[in-house]
């Protein structure tokens, strides 16, 4: 769906934003783009998006170079905005509706999607009155209004509360199920271990990493697990290695006399991965 | 042609919306009611002058207007979202064009066909306020485009309004309108004097071709800021 390759783009005369910048997206996959303020994230979605040109490299966007798509590109991808980009004196509907007419094919009920975003019971108030949750919500669904076969979604789930902040990964999860595919900039961990089929973390304009979330933590994590238990009446934590652990007797002697409170490997988060790659190249 | 239409459906209710329009017609009709006391009687000789005070309203109203609507989309986000759908700004610029010309353009002859009645050239009346207001509008756009904050906005707009108004001035300053006529509202100016009775020859070519050729070059550069206002408005 997406291929970037060797991408580069500098502000005038500064250094680059980004710089070799490679990967690709494949059809119905989500890609969740992560990386530190100012690592090229927003460069990268400008250009993807055709609000920057002047760039290096090749970007070919559902099998054609992106340079040669015309206003025909915005009626088959959907854009979701970080900040608020509503009308605040039209009502949620009247926003939907608007946006909607830009649309040359069928377009889908804004009732219908204030109503997946849950939104349906402000549809009829002003944009100004909305909290700024609200208003990301109605970027939401604003960005599936033209069922795109291509989402761009820019912290989706910022200022949500965790119950509607499932809804929208859950809403996500849906449409990639329906063969969307979504390019998901982020800085929730969360969102991208939970959605992302595979994630890229770009430092300083380069990617530093790209794959599963769960191959990363892998990769990035020590093979060590910790147990708590109680012993003759005292608690205890200790680390063992995962290696060789059906042989070692601590842990085995442990397991047959302690009262084991919990047991857990000791794999990363995200945000150790993140932490880790972030922290090194900078 | 429909989303052209939609844009200016769309203007309408968001000027309605944020009280312009209400207030315009209660400001408007205070003002029709005070000019329908005066009773002027328009002279040839006091033409220019006449000419030029209404140049300094008419570049005012759509000159703030379309700088202030296009700094709170800016500052919303609205004119980034815009730039990714399936739309033309240009479709989107003269909508808007079309509107608050109009809108303006209405307000002055309201005022003025009450006031003078039937000693000015209507006709002619209409030609001149659009020729002022639709350049009025794009340069509004130019004007506002490197700025994002209103309080920014205020010095740089007082002076393009002094700058625009400039034919008016000089010519209530007494000054030769001839010295002018490189100027964007020349042409406009010329016209509505020809409303008001002045008989200078070449006035109706003049002020056709001379707005026509401003139109198109600001409505170049307003295209071409309306692209940075976009841009910019993506952080």
């Amino acid at each position: 769906m997406i291929r970037v390759e060797d991408v580069g783009f500098a502000y005038g005369s500064q250094p680059p934003a980004i710089d070799g910048l490679s990967f690709e997206i494949a059809k119905g996959e989500i890609f969740g783009f992560l990386g530190p303020s100012g690592a090229g994230k927003t460069t990268t979605q400008k250009i993807l998006l055709k609000l920057l040109k002047g760039y290096s490299g090749t970007i070919e966007v559902m099998g054609r170079p992106l340079a040669s798509w015309g206003r025909a590109y915005f009626q088959k991808i959907g854009v979701c905005f970080e900040f608020p980009s509503n009308y605040a004196k039209l009502t949620a509907l009247e926003n939907l509706r608007f946006f909607a007419g830009f649309f040359s094919g069928p377009t889908a009920d804004p009732m219908q999607l204030l109503e997946e975003v849950g939104l349906g019971h402000a549809a009829n108030q002003r944009v100004e009155q909305f909290s700024k949750g609200m208003q990301i919500r109605l970027n939401v669904a604003r960005s599936l209004l033209n069922n795109p076969e291509l989402l761009f979604l820019d912290e989706p789930t910022a200022c949500l509360d965790p119950a509607n902040a499932r809804a929208i990964r859950d809403l996500i999860a849906r449409r990639r199920d329906e063969g969307a595919t979504v390019f998901l900039t982020t800085h929730d961990m969360a969102v991208a271990e939970a959605l992302c089929d595979r994630v890229g973390l770009l430092v300083h304009g380069r990617l530093a990493a790209l794959d599963a979330p769960r191959t990363l933590r892998l990769a990035h994590g020590e093979r060590k697990v910790e147990i708590s238990y109680v012993l003759e009446g005292q608690p205890g934590t200790e680390i063992f290695d995962l290696d060789g652990l059906d042989t070692n007797e601590r842990f085995t002697h442990l397991l047959h006399n302690a009262h084991i409170e919990t047991l857990h490997t000791l794999e990363p988060t995200l945000d150790d991965v993140f932490i880790k790659l972030a922290g090194r190249t900078s | 042609m429909k989303v052209f239409t939609q844009a200016v459906r769309h203007d309408l209710r968001i000027l309605y919306r944020t009280g312009y329009i209400v207030t315009t017609v209660i400001i408007l009709g205070l003002l029709a009611l005070a000019a329908s006391r005066l009773h002027f009687t328009a002279m040839s000789s006091v033409a220019m002058p006449l000419a030029a005070i209404v140049l300094i309203l008419g570049i005012m109203t759509p000159f703030l207007s379309v700088s202030i609507m296009f700094l709170s989309e800016r500052n919303e986000g609205i004119l980034t979202s815009l730039g990714v759908m399936p739309v033309r700004p240009l479709t989107l610029l003269l909508a808007r064009t079309l509107v608050l010309s109009v809108l303006a353009g209405t307000e002055m002859f309201v005022l003025f066909s009450i006031a003078f009645g039937s000693s000015i050239d209507l006709g002619l009346l209409i030609i001149g306020l659009l020729s002022l207001a639709i350049p009025s509008v794009l340069f509004g756009v130019t004007g506002v485009s490197p700025f994002t904050a209103l309080h920014e906005f205020i010095l740089p707009m007082t002076l393009w309004v002094l700058f625009l108004s400039l034919p008016a001035f000089l010519t209530l300053r007494g000054v030769d309108p001839q010295w002018l006529l490189w100027h964007p509202m020349a042409p406009a100016h010329r016209l509505i004097s020809a409303a008001f009775g002045s008989t200078e020859p070449g006035t109706l070519l003049f002020g056709l071709a001379g707005s026509a050729i401003w139109t198109l070059i600001a409505g170049s550069l307003a295209l071409r800021s309306l692209a940075r206002m976009r841009l910019t408005a993506v952080e």
